[in-house]
C-alpha cells in the first residue's frame, strides 16, 4: 500500500497545480491581512486615504467597522478562508483533478492490475489528501504568522494549545471533506462532477439551502452535525467535552465517505 | 469447445467457466481457457467478441460474474501472483504531462522496485532510450504504445497480457516489437496477445484461442492449426446448385463449402483434374479452379462464418 502512496507523492510533488493552489491560499491570506491593516490601523487608514478609499460602508444604517481587539492570529487564520469554505474548495478541487487524472489517463489500470485490493487505492488517496492537507494547513498558518509580522504584529498570537487544538480538528474535518470529493470522483470518474461537488458542498451552498428548507419546519438542528457547519462554527479553543463533537462529526463522515468510495470502486470495472 | 493441445503442460493462465455478464448479457460465457507456460497465445475474435473483457478479468480490472481464474496455479486474486503479470490493456495508461521516464518511475514505484536501472533497460528495449525526457503528450500513438509495452515489462513479469500491442506502430516498430516478444519468450516469458492483425500474430504465436460472442470456440496449437489450415480446392462454376450434388454423389468424403452462387471450396480433395473432368462431363461450366492454402486469417474467418458444420468438416480432414 505504501508503494501507491510513494507513487502518488512522486506525481503530486511534480504537479504544478499543488503550487498554484498553495499560492492562491497565500494570496488570500495576504489580501486579508492587507485589508485588515488598511481598515484597522492608523498607518493603514492613512494608506487607504492615499489610495482613495474614503467611502464608508453602512450596514443597517450604521457605519461598518472592524473591532480588531477581538481577533488573534488564529481567528484571523479562520477568517482568511477556513470558515467560509474557501480552503476546502481549493483543496477539494486539487484532489478532484488529481484523482480524476488517474481515470482519464488510464494509469489506474497500471495501479489496480498490481494492487488488486481496491480498498488500498482509496485508503492511499485519502492518506495522500491528509498529508497534503496537513502541509497546506501548517504552511498556510505559518505564512499567516509571517504576514502578521509583516504588518507590524497587529494581531496578538494565539496560544500553542489553541493552535494545536484548532488545526487538528480542522485537518480532520477538511480531510473528511476531501474524502467526499474522492467519493464523487470515483462514482462519476469526472473531474467536472468532482469540482462541482467541491464548490456546492465546500462553500456551504447545499447546506445553506437545506438548512433554510428544513428550518421552515423547525427541523434544521441536524445541520450542526455537518462538515461545513462544524468547520465554520467549531470552537477555536477547547473548553470542554462538548467541543470534541467536531472530531466525532469529522471521523464519522471520513469513515462513511471512505467506505462508500471503496465500495463504488470495487463494484465497477475499470 | 475444441482444444487441440496437450492439457498436461503447466498453465500460466487457466480459467474455469469464466463468465462476465453485463445487464444479463454474457460478454464472456463459461470460458475454459488454458495458456501454457512459455507460450505465445494469440487471442483472436471480432470486435465485441469479449477479448478485452477477458483480458481485463485476467488483469484484475474487471470482476468475473462467476468462474475461476488461476494464474501459475494460484488464484488470480493472489497479490503475489499479480506481481508476476505485466499488462497493456486497450490504450497505454500514461500521464500526458509527465515524461516517459517519469511515467516509468511511477509504475516502478507502484510495483515497489527499488532499482531504477531497470527503467532505462525497459525504455531501451521498447526503443524509447532517447525519448525518456520527452513529455508523453508530445508522443505519437506508436510511441505511446511502445511506452505502454515498456511499462508492462517493468518488474520482469513472467506473464505479459497485451491487448492490441501493435496498434499505431509503423512497420519498423511492429518488427521491433515482434522481435522483442520473441526474445522475451525465449527467456521463458509467457504472452497472451490479442490483435486484429492476424498476419503479424501468426508470425509469433505458438497457440491460439478463438473467441466468438463470448464463447471460446477453439483453442489450438500452431502445429494443429497448420494441419487444419490445409489446402483446399476452389472451383468457380456457372451453377453451384448443379455442381454440388454431383460432387457429393461422386466424392462423399470431400467437405464442400459454398461461398456464393458460383464458388465452392472443397476440403480433402487430392486430384483437381478428376473433379474438373467430372464437372465438364456433366455439362457444368468451370470458370476457374485451383488449389489454395489457408492462412490464419482464412482459418479465422472460416471459423467465424462457418459455424459448427464447417468446423466438423475441417477437423475431419485434418
Amino acid at each position: 500500500m505504501l508503494n501507491i502512496l510513494r507513487m502518488d507523492l512522486y506525481r503530486l510533488i511534480r504537479s504544478k497545480s499543488v503550487y498554484i493552489c498553495f499560492a492562491i491560499l497565500v494570496l488570500m491570506g495576504f489580501l486579508c491581512y492587507w485589508m485588515v491593516w488598511l481598515i484597522s490601523t492608523p498607518d493603514g487608514q492613512a494608506a487607504a486615504g492615499r489610495l482613495g478609499m474614503t467611502g464608508v460602508v453602512y450596514i443597517n444604517g450604521e457605519a461598518d467597522s472592524l473591532d480588531i481587539e477581538q481577533y488573534d492570529s488564529l481567528e484571523m487564520f479562520r477568517e482568511m478562508g477556513m470558515d467560509g469554505g474557501a480552503y476546502s474548495c481549493v483543496l477539494g478541487i486539487l484532489m478532484a483533478l488529481f484523482v480524476c487524472t488517474d481515470f482519464h489517463s488510464g494509469f489506474i489500470k497500471n495501479t489496480l492490475s498490481i494492487h488488486r485490493d481496491r480498498w488500498k487505492y482509496i485508503v492511499c488517496k485519502i492518506a495522500l489528501a491528509g498529508l497534503l492537507n496537513l502541509c497546506f494547513l501548517v504552511l498556510s498558518y505559518g505564512t499567516s504568522l509571517l504576514f502578521n509580522m509583516l504588518f507590524h504584529n497587529m494581531l496578538p498570537l494565539a496560544g500553542p494549545g489553541d493552535i494545536l487544538y484548532y488545526l487538528t480538528w480542522a485537518w480532520l474535518n477538511t480531510t473528511a471533506f476531501v474524502a467526499l470529493v474522492i467519493m464523487v470522483c470515483v462514482f462519476t470518474r469526472s473531474a467536472s462532477a468532482g469540482i462541482l461537488a467541491t464548490v456546492l458542498f465546500g462553500s456551504g451552498i447545499v447546506i445553506t439551502i437545506l438548512s433554510y428548507v428544513t428550518g421552515l419546519f423547525g427541523a434544521n438542528g441536524w445541520t450542526a452535525y455537518t462538515l461545513y457547519i462544524s468547520l465554520t462554527y467549531g470552537s477555536s479553543r477547547y473548553t470542554g467535552l462538548g467541543d470534541l463533537k467536531t472530531y466525532a462529526v469529522s471521523l464519522v463522515f471520513l469513515a462513511v465517505y471512505s467506505v462508500a468510495a471503496a465500495a463504488a470502486l470495487s463494484k465497477r470495472d475499470i | 469447445m475444441a482444444q487441440k493441445y496437450e492439457n498436461t503442460a503447466a498453465a500460466a493462465i487457466e480459467t474455469r467457466a469464466l463468465t462476465k455478464l453485463y445487464r444479463n448479457k454474457a460478454a464472456v460465457n463459461h470460458m475454459d481457457m488454458k495458456v501454457p507456460e512459455g507460450s505465445i497465445y494469440g487471442f483472436i475474435g471480432r470486435n465485441g467478441a469479449g477479448k478485452s473483457t477477458t483480458l481485463k478479468m485476467l488483469c484484475g480490472l474487471a470482476e468475473p460474474t462467476s468462474g475461476d481464474i488461476m494464474l501459475f496455479g494460484r488464484p488470480g486474486s493472489d497479490p503475489f501472483t499479480a506481481r508476476r503479470i505485466g499488462c497493456l490493456i486497450e490504450s497505454a495508461g500514461l500521464y500526458p504531462r509527465m515524461t516517459a521516464r517519469q511515467n516509468a518511475v511511477m509504475k516502478a514505484r507502484c510495483i515497489g522496485l527499488a532499482d531504477e536501472k531497470s527503467i532505462d533497460k525497459v525504455l531501451e528495449a521498447a526503443g524509447l532510450a532517447d525519448a525518456g525526457s520527452k513529455k508523453v503528450k508530445l508522443f505519437s500513438m506508436g510511441m505511446k504504445q511502445r511506452l505502454g509495452i515498456a511499462l508492462a515489462l517493468l518488474g520482469n513479469p513472467d506473464l505479459l497480457i497485451l491487448d492490441e500491442p501493435i496498434n499505431g506502430l509503423d512497420p519498423e516498430g511492429v518488427r521491433e516489437i515482434r522481435q522483442l516478444i520473441l526474445r522475451l519468450n525465449q527467456e521463458g516469458k509467457t504472452f497472451i496477445i490479442s490483435s486484429h492483425i492476424l498476419g503479424e500474430l501468426s508470425k509469433i504465436s505458438t497457440h491460439y484461442g478463438i473467441i466468438k460472442d463470448g464463447i471460446l470456440v477453439e483453442q489450438i496449437s500452431r502445429e494443429a492449426l497448420e494441419k487444419n489450415c490445409m489446402d483446399y480446392f476452389l472451383v468457380e462454376v456457372d451453377d453451384v446448385k448443379r455442381a454440388l450434388p454431383l460432387i457429393s454423389e461422386h466424392a462423399p468424403e470431400i467437405s464442400p463449402e459454398v461461398l456464393d452462387a458460383h464458388s465452392i471450396r472443397l476440403y480433402g480433395l487430392k486430384d483437381g483434374a478428376w473433379l474438373n473432368r467430372l464437372l465438364v462431363e456433366n455439362h457444368v461450366q468451370i470458370c476457374a479452379s485451383g488449389f489454395h492454402h489457408m492462412d490464419l486469417e482464412d482459418y479465422f474467418l472460416y471459423r467465424m462464418d462457418g459455424g459448427q458444420t464447417t468446423q466438423k468438416g475441417v477437423n475431419e480432414n485434418a
